[in-house]
């Protein structure tokens, strides 16, 4: 709002300091008519003839006293004087023979002009072009659009360094965990569990092809298991720009034989099918996948999105298929995230807090959720709080005590992130 | 807000140049007194916008305001803040801002001092610059538009290039262009002249002044150029006739010579259709410099822009300015009438002399400009004209200027006795003799450094000759001549300065050219060398972190016996946003001459790439730069009335010969 009326302001300056001339002029004139004289004369002697050589012959004049200075100062000898004199005056008379040549030639029209609508209409035309002016700057300018200067952004510049240096956190604890995993493993190469977390390192810092190495140890030490044939087909797949190729098919299927319900071996079939061209058969792979996912699946909205691209882009009728929910993700939200990077470290902590403990409450109603309570016992252990830590797995255990694999996974993990003693 | 205020400004200056370049024509055909006060106001009120939209600019890279497109661009935080500013007209669209500023300053300026002009010859200049505006405000609404905003601004601009980081460079730009479009006074004053059909008194006591402003900031703007070249380069040259250069240097040319012929036309009423032919040619060279530099026809340090459709934008402009005063001067100019006679020998005669001349010199560094632009744009074929060309058509064409201009102002007006004046520079010729056979003694040689010095001690000796003789040194007492110096007017000793200053210059580029020395030479820490007599040693060499740049700096120790112990501490600097490295050159000036010092990178020894000058009297060209400049500011301080007197002829026989 400022602005227009900081924009409506300089308009209107400039417009009354070009126009006041004209205006002032009408005003003269009509003031002129009452007392019943017929033109303003002070406005036509301005541009008269007359006036010319009035003022043509002061030059005249100051230049004829100049020379006298000249000669006081006695820079020029009187000789010399005398000439430039003759020169000056030679130059009045012509002038004066040009006035008079003008006045008897056409004085009659160059005298006082009349009033004539072309004040008027040069008024009018100067409002126009005020207005073109204020119609190209709407056409141009972003008159909405705030000035940004640098000292007012920093916020921008704080949350831009806090996400690089979660970035640099995150990537050093990475490849602490990659140098660590390496010399464990140099001396017990048997540990299937080293290899397993040394290969999710590698893929979470982008290295998919060293991944790719660490999960084919997995396979081989684990006999072929299922969930990491799942594992070692990404790697594959990442490691070859998202192209499935022969090897990691084969090793697809071999997973699809087993008994794993790792949703990437459907996932990556899909896609398998999909860029063979057979889009449709994609497109079921993925809805039973997603219809038959626990409706908290961290990836359940991936595979959505990619099953609504698909079906967009392939004009694939899917109306009523998809029995899932919409925004299922259980991680925080995108908006969450960004008000996160706003946030002081304290805040953060606060956020964290506040949805580490909507999760602990989520599964004293809902315990069963295995992927939940690992969730919890790690969230417990990056806050801080080893007791409660403790506490979640202990309940986790009960909550499972009925599967022995569950309860070693929960073993497992609370041995890894130091819930228990090595 | 305020960039967008700006903005609004720039395109109300729009239309405030096109009401200026209507109405007051309008106001002068018609005679209406009320549209002739209109005039002047419009020419205020565009210098208002387009002063507040500059400043717009200024402000949004002061405070790095990257909404704005062209400051994302062309800056960054980590620049010094000098060069914020400086960043404004570094780049194209900023620099065309401060391009059209200057025009409506100058414009503001004709409004402002004008009252005592004839209101229809105001009305009429302020309309053609009113013109020139609203072809160049165009210009840069439509293609150039620094108010350009960005919608999601990142955090950072992407810099500006590290060459134009450089005090000299930064006040470089403004100083050409107030030369540049100084001009455009003269060029309205000489269409509007055309369009009365008349050159009043008034109309030559204005356009003087202003062309020599427009001079001397001209002077120094190709002056501080040069400079930067030299010592921000690395090479250590300072002229390279690149296109870009020859674009400043042919308007200077045509200056100089619009310069002295307005002083006919103020001081003897003559060669006024010449005068108004010159003043078309000085700005038309002036917007053909604008020309080459934004259309991309060049590639260079100053080639902004390389966009077609701005370059056929400015074709147009240039087209219709040159083409259309020129037309207007082929119909007008047989109107006026001539003024004052003279005989062809006499000081009209010499500035005609002049005038032609450096006409000619003009022309020929035009010719060498266009001639490879054409060739290349008829047949492809791309061919380089470089110094062996000018240097062999232009020193040609400049020499008998020099021997002239020593004579020149010490002919009288309308008639003169060659004879006479040449006996009065009877000294200066003899001291023109006495150098050229000391420097055979001192340097034997070359042949065009005898020559040159020559020249140059000819042309010094005859200006301080001619300004000693007005002030009678030396014949009579000592206080009369000081009383004589103090009563001369001061165009009388900017004259003596202006001349005098062209002779330093030539006496310098004949030394710095005759007699520099040059080692190129890889040296390790400690290590020396010789090269004329000094001894350099690189004795140190270290890293430092500049504020928007990492730079080595190596420390050369110069030790020459007998003399002061000199240290130089050459640099190479990589400045980190633009990964671009720059030379700073450390250098050492005296009067005798500068010591140049360069390092370059590390040869595969380990050992340091140097290069070592040694340029005698090449301070010479910048010092006799800044007399001339000088020289030009004092004369324009000289506001009196000028009449030239004539002398009386002593036999009435004597036949005069028409002005023009």
């Amino acid at each position: 709002m400022t602005i227009w009326i900081v924009l409506g302001a300089i308009t209107l300056l400039l417009a009354g300091f070009i126009l006041w001339p004209i205006f002032q002029s009408k005003r003269t004139a009509a003031a002129d008519d009452d007392a019943g004289s017929s033109s303003s004369t002070a406005d036509a002697e301005y541009a008269s003839p007359e006036s010319e050589i009035a003022r043509d012959l002061a030059v005249y004049r100051d230049q004829l006293s100049e020379i006298d200075r000249d000669i006081e100062r006695g820079v020029l000898s009187s000789e010399q004087a005398n000439a430039a004199r003759i020169e000056v005056q030679r130059r009045i008379l012509a002038a004066d023979q040009r006035i008079k040549k003008q006045q008897t030639g056409d004085g009659a029209t160059s005298k006082a002009p009349a009033r004539s609508p072309v004040r008027a209409i040069a008024a009018g035309f100067i409002v126009l072009f005020i207005a073109g002016g204020i119609g190209l700057y709407l056409d141009l300018g972003s008159p909405t659009m705030p000035d940004r200067p640098i000292a007012s952004r920093a916020d921008e510049i704080n949350a831009m360094r806090m996400a690089q240096n979660a970035d640099q956190d995150r990537e050093s604890v990475l490849n602490r965990a990659v140098s660590d995993l390496s010399q464990k493993l140099l001396e017990n190469p048997d540990d299937l569990r080293a290899w397993e977390l040394l290969g999710a390192s590698l893929m979470a810092l982008g290295r998919p092809e060293e991944a790719q190495t660490a999960f084919l140890e997995t396979v081989k030490r684990s006999g072929r298991d299922g969930d990491y044939l799942a594992m070692y087909a990404e790697s594959l797949v990442r490691s070859n720009n998202g192209q499935i190729n022969t090897t990691a098919r084969g090793v697809l299927r071999e997973a699809e034989q087993s008994s794993s319900t790792d949703p990437r071996i459907q996932f990556y079939l899909g896609l398998a099918d999909a860029q063979e061209g057979n889009v449709a058969a994609a497109v079921d792979r993925w809805i039973a996948l997603a219809n038959g996912a626990p409706a908290n699946a961290p990836w359940l909205p991936m595979v959505v999105r990619q099953i609504n691209e698909a079906a967009l882009a392939q004009g694939i009728d899917i109306e009523g298929r998809l029995n899932v929910a919409e925004n299922t993700s259980p991680g925080p939200s995108q908006a969450d995230i960004a008000a996160a990077q706003e946030m002081t470290p304290e805040q953060r902590q606060e956020m964290v807090m506040s949805m580490v403990n909507g999760l602990a409450e989520r599964l004293k109603s809902e315990p069963n959720d295995p992927d939940g309570w690992a969730r919890l016992m790690q969230a417990y252990m990056v806050l801080g709080q080893e007791s409660e830590a403790k506490a979640a797995y202990e309940k986790a255990g009960e909550v499972f005590s009925d599967q022995p694999d569950l309860v070693a996974r929960f073993d497992s993990l609370a041995r890894e992130i130091g819930i228990v003693a090595n | 807000m305020i960039v967008e205020i700006g903005h609004y400004a720039l395109i109300l200056s729009l239309v405030m140049a096109v009401a200026q370049s209507t109405i007051p024509f309008l106001a002068a055909s018609r005679r209406d007194p009320a549209l002739l006060v209109v005039a002047p106001r419009l020419a205020l009120a565009c210098f208002a916008l387009v002063a507040t939209s500059f400043l717009a600019l200024t402000y949004a890279y002061v405070s790095s305001d990257f909404s704005v497109l062209n400051v994302l661009a062309n800056s960054h935080t980590s620049k010094p803040m000098i060069y914020k500013i400086t960043g404004v007209w570094a780049n194209h669209e900023g620099s065309m801002l401060l391009w059209v500023l200057i025009l409506t300053l100058f414009g503001g300026a004709v409004a402002a001092f004008g009252r005592n002009l004839p209101p229809t010859l105001l009305a009429r200049v302020l309309g053609v610059m009113g013109l020139i505006g609203a072809g160049f405000i165009l210009f840069i609404v439509l293609t150039s538009n620094p108010f350009e905003r960005v919608l999601n601004p990142p955090l950072d601009g992407e810099g500006m290039n590290p060459l134009l980081q450089d005090p000299g460079i930064a006040i470089h730009p403004p100083f050409l262009y107030l030369g540049y479009v100084g001009f455009s006074v003269a060029f309205a004053f000489a269409v509007a002249a055309l369009i009365e059909g008349r050159v009043d008194p008034a109309w030559a006591r204005w356009v003087r002044p202003w062309t020599l402003a427009a001079w001397v900031f001209l002077t120094a703007g190709i002056g501080l150029g040069s400079w930067w070249a030299y010592y921000e380069l690395g090479w250590g040259g300072w002229w390279f006739w690149d296109p870009v250069e020859n674009a400043s240097f042919m308007p200077w040319l045509a200056g100089t010579a619009l310069l002295h012929s307005a002083i006919v036309v103020e001081k003897r009423d003559a060669l006024k259709s010449w005068t108004i032919f010159l003043a078309i040619l000085a700005f038309s060279f002036s917007l053909l410099g604008t020309f080459l530099v934004r259309s991309g026809a060049l590639t260079s340090v100053h080639a902004f822009a390389t966009d077609p459709t701005r370059g056929v934008f400015i074709l147009f402009l240039l087209f219709i300015a040159v083409g259309g005063s020129l037309t207007l001067y082929a119909w007008r100019a047989p109107t006026l009438k001539g003024g004052g006679l003279f005989q062809p020998i006499s000081r009209e005669g010499a500035l005609i002399f002049n005038n032609v001349l450096l006409s000619i010199a003009a022309a020929m560094v035009l010719l060498g400009t266009l001639y490879p632009l054409l060739l290349e744009t008829l047949t492809g074929e791309k061919i380089s004209v470089g110094a062996p060309f000018f240097n062999s058509t232009f020193v040609p064409i400049i020499t008998p200027v020099i021997i002239a201009m020593a004579f020149g102002p010490m002919m009288p007006w309308k008639r003169a006795d060659l004879l006479g004046v040449f006996n009065k520079l009877k000294i200066a010729l003899a001291a023109a003799v006495v150098v050229v056979l000391v420097t055979l003694w001192l340097s034997g040689g070359p042949a065009f450094a005898l020559f040159g010095m020559g020249l140059a001690t000819w042309l010094f000796v005859g200006s301080i000759l001619e300004w000693s003789g007005r002030i009678k040194l030396f014949r009579e007492p000592f206080g009369n001549s000081l009383r004589r110096m103090r009563n001369l007017p001061r165009s009388a000793h900017g004259t003596m300065l202006a001349h005098a200053g062209v002779a330093i210059v030539v006496a310098g580029i004949t030394g710095s050219q005759a007699w520099t020395q040059e080692a190129v030479q890889s040296l390790a820490v400690g290590e020396s060398t010789e090269l004329a007599g000094h001894t350099f040693t690189l004795s140190d060499m270290r890293e430092y972190q500049g504020p928007n740049y990492a730079a080595r700096e190596g420390e050369i120790t110069i030790t020459t016996p007998g003399e002061r112990t000199v240290i130089l501490t050459p640099e190479k600097r990589v400045y980190t946003v633009e990964g671009m490295p720059t030379t700073e050159a450390g250098i050492q000036s005296s009067f005798t001459g500068d010591i140049y010092a360069v390092i370059g990178d590390q040869d595969e020894g380990g050992k340091w790439i140097t290069r070592f000058y040694v340029k005698p009297m090449i301070p010479w060209m910048w010092a006799g730069g800044l007399v001339m400049v000088f020289g030009g500011l004092m004369s324009l301080s000289d506001r009196r009335y000028r009449i030239g007197a004539p002398t009386r002829s002593q036999k009435t026989a004597a036949k005069a010969v028409p002005a023009e």
